[in-house]
This record gives structure tokens, sequence and C-alpha cells, in this order.
């Protein structure tokens, strides 16, 4: 059954604020950490691991040429193409699908 | 740049945001496209679809909710799913947070209100080159939010008439970009400590580990490792 046009606003008004409260939620919790060594670096090496881990769990439940595509995307970005190696990275994997 | 510590949020700064994010905008718009056919498939209204869009911004807590979406709507549910998949942005506003404590009021709120990776990458990139304009951040995000919007609704309205995007890759084409960024966020083979802990992490199984928040645990795990190596003595 289709939900009727209150709850669809009720739920959808609800995963906007719990996202907000993530999105705003670091700026809350990075202020109250004390700033040790640690912390400092813990804090620096954050962002490009949720990238790390994101990339890697999004193509680990896809099918086969997504890490492979993934390879030559990273090869090409790292010479400084970077819209060439996502149009690359799609090639490979269209190119894999259809064989 | 000579004075690194003026920090600023200009109208140059928005406007080089948004220039360095065309190839993150193509991609968005290839993703909104492919949200907003997944989401008529599953008969959300038109309007709902374009309010989660505008409202909640995160592909992938968005897809998630989809296969949830009948009559009565588990509400519980719909928003723990959300709340577990878009944790990992407070991390992300985590480590902005020694840039966004410079700005007094609201700046800090509305900008972390419309952080996602390839946003977060692009300003990173400027912050690394000493760059302190959080116009960048700003006009990146609004690029991405503006064609994630149009990306959405056109992929709603033209679905009917578009073919399987898996054939053209396009279903990829976000986590390619993403992928891409990695390449400016190396800083030497030293990165590959938190990078293989991050990765290998998120093999952690299912059992241990809720699929949700699968992304969450393997950055906290790969920042730990890193932030282990460098000050361990």
């Amino acid at each position: 059954m289709i939900p009727d046009g209150s709850s669809t606003a009720l739920a959808i008004g609800g995963m906007a604020a719990v996202t907000y409260l993530a999105r705003a939620g670091g700026l809350v919790i990075a202020r109250v950490l004390p700033s040790t060594p640690f912390i400092t670096a813990f804090l620096k090496h954050l962002g490009t691991s949720v990238i790390v881990a994101l990339v890697v769990a999004t193509l680990a439940k896809g099918d086969g040429p997504g890490f492979l595509a993934a390879a030559v995307t990273v090869a090409i970005a790292a010479i400084g193409r970077p819209t060439t190696a996502l149009l690359a990275g799609m090639a490979v994997a269209a190119l894999i699908r259809a064989l | 740049m000579t004075t690194p510590d003026v920090y600023t949020l200009t109208r140059r700064g928005l406007w080089q945001g948004a220039r360095a994010s065309v190839p993150l905008g193509v991609a968005s718009a290839v993703l909104g496209a492919g949200f907003g056919v997944a989401a008529r498939q599953v008969d959300l209204a038109l309007w709902a679809t374009l309010l989660m869009s505008g409202s909640v911004f995160a592909g992938a807590a968005q897809f998630a909710v989809l296969p949830l979406w009948s009559a009565p709507l588990p509400l519980a549910p719909i928003w723990f799913s959300t709340f577990a998949v878009n944790a990992r942005f407070a991390l992300l506003s985590a480590s902005l947070t020694s840039w966004l404590r410079h700005y007094r009021g609201a700046t800090p709120w509305i900008t972390a209100g419309l952080l996602g990776e390839g946003q977060w990458a692009i300003a990173m990139g400027a912050y690394a080159r000493g760059e302190r304009d959080l116009g960048v951040l700003v006009g990146s995000s609004a690029v991405v939010w503006l064609v994630w919007m149009a990306g959405t609704a056109t992929g709603y309205l033209a679905a009917p008439s578009l073919g399987d995007p898996r054939r053209f890759g396009l279903d990829l084409v976000l986590v390619l970009f993403f992928a891409s960024t990695l390449t400016s966020g190396w800083r030497g083979p030293r990165d590959l400590v938190p990078w293989g802990a991050a990765a290998l992490a998120t093999r952690i199984p299912a059992s241990i580990v809720a699929p949700e928040w699968q992304v969450l645990v393997a950055a906290l795990v790969g920042a730990s490792v890193g932030a282990w190596r460098d000050t361990r003595r």
C-alpha cells in the first residue's frame, strides 16, 4: 500500500533530523574531545578513512568489475586527470559487463 | 599562502568551490537520477522524492530506506537505518573542526549540515594547499545540492524511458569519484597503514557489525590505527 502524505512527510522529516544530527554532531564531539596528540592524529585520519571504507564497502557489495574500474580510476586520477579517470573507470565497468 | 591564519568566506571562494565541483557534480547528478528512478519504482510521490533529496541529501541512506517504503511506514527502522548509514558524516565534520571553529554564529552549523564526502575532499584539497576560504566548501556543497535535486527530478520524470544504468557503468559513478579523491588525500606510503586497516575492517562479518554501521566502524578503525601509528614511540 502507498503511505499517505502526512506519514510520508513525518518519515522524511525524521530522516532529515537524524541526518542533521549526524552532520552537526561531529562538531560537538570534536569540541569536547581533549586535544591530545592521539586525538589530533585521529581527526587527521578520519576523513580519508571514511572515504576508503565507503569505497571498499560499496565495491564489495557490487558485482565484479567495480574494483578493476576503481583501480583504473585511481591510476588515472593519480596523474592529475580526474574527469578522464571517472569516464575511464565507467567505461571499464561497462565493457566488462558487456562481455 | 603567506598568511595561513586568515579565515575567510568569500564570493571568490564560493566560485572556486563551484568550479572545482564539476566532476563531482556530474557524478551527483547521475546518482540523483538513479535515486529518482528508484523512488518512482516504490511509488514515492514526486514531492516526497524531492523533499527527501533536498532535506536528507545523502544518497546511500536514501537508497537504503526505499525497500521499507510501504504503508504503514516503519518509522523507527527508517530513522534508525538513516542515522546508522549517515553517522559517518559526524566523522567528516569532526575532522573539519580545526577549520570551522574559526567561524562565528550559524556558519559552522550550516556548513556542516551540507557535508558530503565529495565536498569534503574538495575542501580538504584547498585546506592542504594552505587556503582558508570556507567558501570553497560552501560553494561546492551548493553545486552538489542543486545538481542532486535536478538529477532526482530528471530521473523521476524520465524513469520510464531510461534503460538499465548499469549498462553504462553509471551505477558506479559516485563511488569511482570518491576513489579518485583518494589520490589528492594521499600523503605518502605511510597512509597505507590506516587505509589498509579501514579497508580490512569493512570485511568484519555482519554478525559482529550490522551492515548499516559497516562504514562508520571501518573508518573509526582506520583512523585509530593511523593515530596509534603516528603517536607511538
